[in-house]
């Protein structure tokens, strides 16, 4: 029940926003987004956090939202250095380029983006104080904050964000943004206008917000004229620290940035340090050997002693950080719908999570739609193991026999454990499954059809990093043109409902069409969607304000040494 | 000709005509050189058949393929492969070692620090372990078949199986978190004096030193109780001398020949073949230099770091010859 003042203040705030921001309000209130869900569609369609925590409070009178990752728990100590393991960057690091983690790591301590994608709020408002769709949601507009210099003095304007997204667009360039803008955002689409900056899309997009969000690692803000392959010798941004060192293969330091624009928001930390290791297991000693800090990016297996260590805090984000296993719709036995389905019934996937991550994840539902992405419908049925039905699903196919088939996996992480997990439950149902592990390059091959074991295998798993919004996996992993579409699932509806997704500015008719698509592999299955791991990091006992980001940034902004 | 005979210490050979001396110096050169370039082709066409292309594995298998395409135009990889490597070569006989294509930093400074580091680690680990390994190994022959042979030995080689990444992972376990008494990493921080840096080596040194001690102790056994068996060790011992001069004058000098011949090729590893102990270590050494290449496919570092271990296994192979044939005159008129 809402308060009279509690109206008051909605009638307020509804006489400030667009209508698509109107229509979340009306969703919230209807019971049908939940506090956190509310603020992440809110910020995307531009709504500030104060104004939406305003909404929220009105409806409930509380200060809204779940504390952030990586909130402190007790007061923080300013000063000193915090030591981080980072994997090592495998190539030279370039903004426009740059598509490993140790890459963006460090690039995320002196760049920032337009806005920063948060675990728990959304997006938050960084370079951009605020945009907004235009009705059809094709014409974006961003207002570029005021009164924020890069580290060499100059100040940050519309020009330097238009140039940089143009940059990003252009495919002589070469970006690794490419994909993510790929039919949505085309060169030439981004011009500066005064304070403001628009975008006008190649197709309206409600989640474009996060394209030029920190969930688009490439588009950290640069200088209208500046050499991105030049970056390594000053690490050119705007951040809280500013760069000190960097040596390739080693690590890199950064200071404390006393110029840093935001007043409410200055580091702690006099300087941060960043250790390169080409490996996992190296890192988790360093943490225990005292070499180092924080790790973050880790497998719950090679983390596992962390976790119950009283001396190292445990960091866990909710992600939609995932695996895949696709069966080729075109291939025999395959191309019946029921021996898809027989294989997806037959995983009990509350044991793999237990079993393989101890629960540090979430149940998967064989989508790519996961618990942690806005537009994801909770009310569809979460598959579960029925053995009868699947062996029924079998006998109807005319396999009651069983066949045999094989696996191809990559070596990552848990990924052949899965795997094997696959291999016992198709077991139980009299399917006969080999397990082909092969070393991820020789694995993903030059990730194209006919010359990528990923693509080309009757049976292949597949691991996709997060993402806050489906759009990318949801086209390119099971569109029929998608490009790694594993499955080689053709299905014209699937395809309609994409295209209506992604057109809806509303975000009733958006969640709609995300049900139909859910239900819709549910009954088709050309995917098996186990579960979606958390993200996972660790800290020294009493190192506080540590956030990780399930896109791979570290964000230590507001952290603190013990 | 009776055993003893062919122990006997000949007549030196006349020396050689002048030709013949040039000859014997040309010959290992033209070896090297050939060795070299057969070397260096091998590598560079069989990266070739290595997964993927440089473009793709840099940029992720989620990059759109114009992105690729781009990238590998940059970098040149999208030549054909003979111009690439007649280009490499080109480069290598003017002195350019090249630009690591993924780094895009010189090969030559990449190489360098690289090298620098392994050789620290590799004198380090030779260090401890040549002595102890031939004073082992002597200890072994001389008390041949007591338990004290059987001991050295039996550990030794038992030690020599257990692969770097398990003797590593237990001595960082026990001696690094465990006593606390060195640390996890073998990397040194900027700026560290020798002392330093000596300590941070110890630990990645002692698998190496596990590995090697239990192969190079039993040449050291074998070769001491060859010696102490032969003719010339009774004519000494009936001659009267103290056992001290015997082993030390006469049954070392023999008995160590084809441990020192052995020593080179495992120092060459030692320079070369650590990926595993300096991922373990975190340490930037050659040996993951090059698995780094090979993972990127960043040929022209991949070939340079081949070629500089390469260079390394020959010079030190040369080196061990030249110390055997100083101590055996039969290797030097060979």
């Amino acid at each position: 029940m809402i308060s009279r003042l509690g109206i008051r203040r909605l009638d307020g705030v509804r006489a400030q926003v667009s209508a698509a921001e109107g229509h979340v309000i009306d969703e919230l209130l209807a019971g049908r987004l939940g506090r956190r869900e509310f603020l992440r569609r809110a910020t995307v369609l531009g709504m500030s956090i104060p104004l939406a925590g305003g909404v929220l409070a009105a409806c409930s009178g509380a200060v809204p939202g779940d504390a952030p990752a990586g909130q402190a728990a007790g007061p923080q100590q300013a000063g000193g250095a915090l030591r981080n393991a980072v994997n090592t960057p495998t190539a030279a690091i370039n903004p426009v380029k740059v598509a490993d983690n140790g890459g963006l790591v460090t690039m995320g301590q002196t760049g920032e983006y337009l806005a920063y994608t948060d675990s728990s709020t959304g997006l938050r408002p960084v370079l951009a104080e605020r945009w907004a769709p235009d009705a059809t949601g094709r014409i974006w507009t961003f207002d570029i904050r005021q009164g924020v210099t890069f580290h060499n003095g100059a100040p940050m304007t519309a020009a330097d964000v238009a140039a940089t997204i143009d940059r990003l667009a252009d495919p002589a360039n070469g970006s690794n943004a490419l994909s993510v803008f790929k039919g949505v955002l085309s060169k030439g689409g981004t011009v500066a206008k005064g304070n403001q900056v628009v975008f006008t899309l190649d197709r309206p997009s409600v989640n474009f917000p996060y394209l030029v969000s920190s969930q688009n690692y490439n588009a950290i803000i640069l200088p209208a004229s500046y050499d991105p392959s030049q970056y390594t010798k000053d690490f050119m941004g705007t951040g809280p620290f500013t760069f000190a060192s960097y040596t390739p293969g080693v690590g890199a330091a950064f200071v404390k940035n006393p110029a840093y624009w935001d007043t409410s928001r200055q580091p702690f930390l006099d300087r941060v340090e960043l250790k390169y290791y080409s490996d996992l297991p190296p890192q988790i000693v360093a943490l225990q050997g005292n070499e180092v800090d924080v790790v973050s990016g880790i497998s719950y297996a090679s983390g596992r002693g962390l976790f119950t260590d009283p001396n190292f805090t445990a960091l866990y984000v909710p992600s939609s950080y995932t695996r895949q296993l696709s069966m080729r719709c075109d291939q025999a036995p395959f191309t019946d719908p029921r021996v898809r389905m027989a294989l997806a019934l037959a995983l009990d996937r509350p044991a793999a999570l237990k079993g393989l991550l101890n629960d540090k994840g979430d149940l998967g539902d064989d989508s790519p739609f996961g618990p942690t992405q806005p537009a994801t419908d909770k009310t569809v049925e979460q598959r579960a193991q029925d053995l009868a039905k699947a062996k029924q699903l079998l006998a109807d196919a005319g396999q009651s026999a069983g066949f045999d088939a094989t696996i191809a996996a990559p070596r990552v992480q848990e990924i052949p454990d899965l795997a094997v997990t696959l291999q016992n439950a198709a077991k139980e149902i009299g399917v006969r499954l080999a397990i082909n592990v092969q070393a991820p390059n020789d694995y993903y091959g030059d990730a194209t059809f006919g010359a990528s074991p990923w693509l080309d295998s009757t049976m292949s798993l597949v691991d996709y990093g997060h993402r806050s919004v489906p759009d990318v996996i949801a086209n390119a992993s099971l569109r029929s043109d998608g490009v790694w579409n594993a499955a080689h699932y053709k299905s014209p509806a699937y395809d309609a409902l994409y295209d209506d997704y992604t057109s809806q500015l509303d975000v009733a008719k958006q969640k709609e069409a995300v049900g139909k698509m859910q239900r819709l592999l549910l009954a088709d299955s050309p995917i098996i969607v186990p579960y979606f791991l958390n993200w996972l990091g660790a800290t020294k006992k009493g190192v506080q304000g540590v956030n990780l980001n399930p896109t791979g940034q570290l964000d230590l902004s507001r952290a603190s040494t013990a | 000709m009776t055993a003893a005979a062919e122990e006997l210490p000949r007549v030196a050979d006349p020396p050689p005509p002048p030709r013949r001396l040039l000859r014997r110096l040309l010959r290992p050169l033209v070896l090297f050189v050939t060795n070299l370039v057969l070397l260096s082709a091998l590598v560079f066409f069989g990266a070739e058949v290595l997964p993927g292309n440089i473009g793709r594995l840099l940029l992720g298998r989620t990059a759109d393929q114009r992105s690729v395409d781009v990238l590998n135009h940059e970098l040149g990889a999208d030549r054909p492969i003979v111009v690439r490597y007649l280009s490499f070569l080109n480069g290598l006989l003017h002195g350019d070692l090249g630009t690591s294509l993924a780094l895009r930093q010189p090969n030559s400074q990449l190489l360098s620090a690289a090298l620098l580091n392994s050789v620290k680690l590799a004198a380090l680990a030779f260090v401890i372990v040549v002595p102890l390994a031939l004073l082992g190994g002597v200890l072994a022959a001389l008390r041949r078949d007591t338990w004290v042979d059987r001991t050295i030995i039996g550990v030794g080689v038992a030690l020599t199986v257990l692969p770097e990444f398990v003797t590593g992972l237990i001595l960082i376990l026990v001696l690094s978190l465990g006593l606390k008494l060195f640390p996890v990493t073998a990397a040194a921080p900027p700026g560290s004096g020798f002392g330093t840096q000596l300590y941070y080596l110890v630990l990645p040194a002692l698998p190496l030193v596990i590995v090697l001690f239990g192969y190079l102790a039993k040449l050291a056994r074998t070769g001491t109780i060859t010696a102490l068996d032969s003719d010339y060790h009774r004519t000494a011992v009936l001659k009267g001398l103290p056992a001290r001069v015997v082993v030390t004058r006469h049954v070392l000098r023999n008995a160590l020949l084809p441990t020192i011949s052995v020593l080179g090729t495992q120092a060459g590893y030692l320079i070369g073949g650590l990926v595993v102990v300096e991922i373990l270590f975190n340490y930037r050494g050659i040996g993951s230099l090059i698995f780094m290449a090979a993972q990127n496919k960043d040929i022209p570092l991949l070939e340079v770091g081949v070629l500089t271990v390469g260079v390394a296994y020959m010079l030190l192979s040369s080196l061990s010859d030249l110390v055997a044939g100083l101590l055996d005159p039969r290797v030097r008129t060979r």
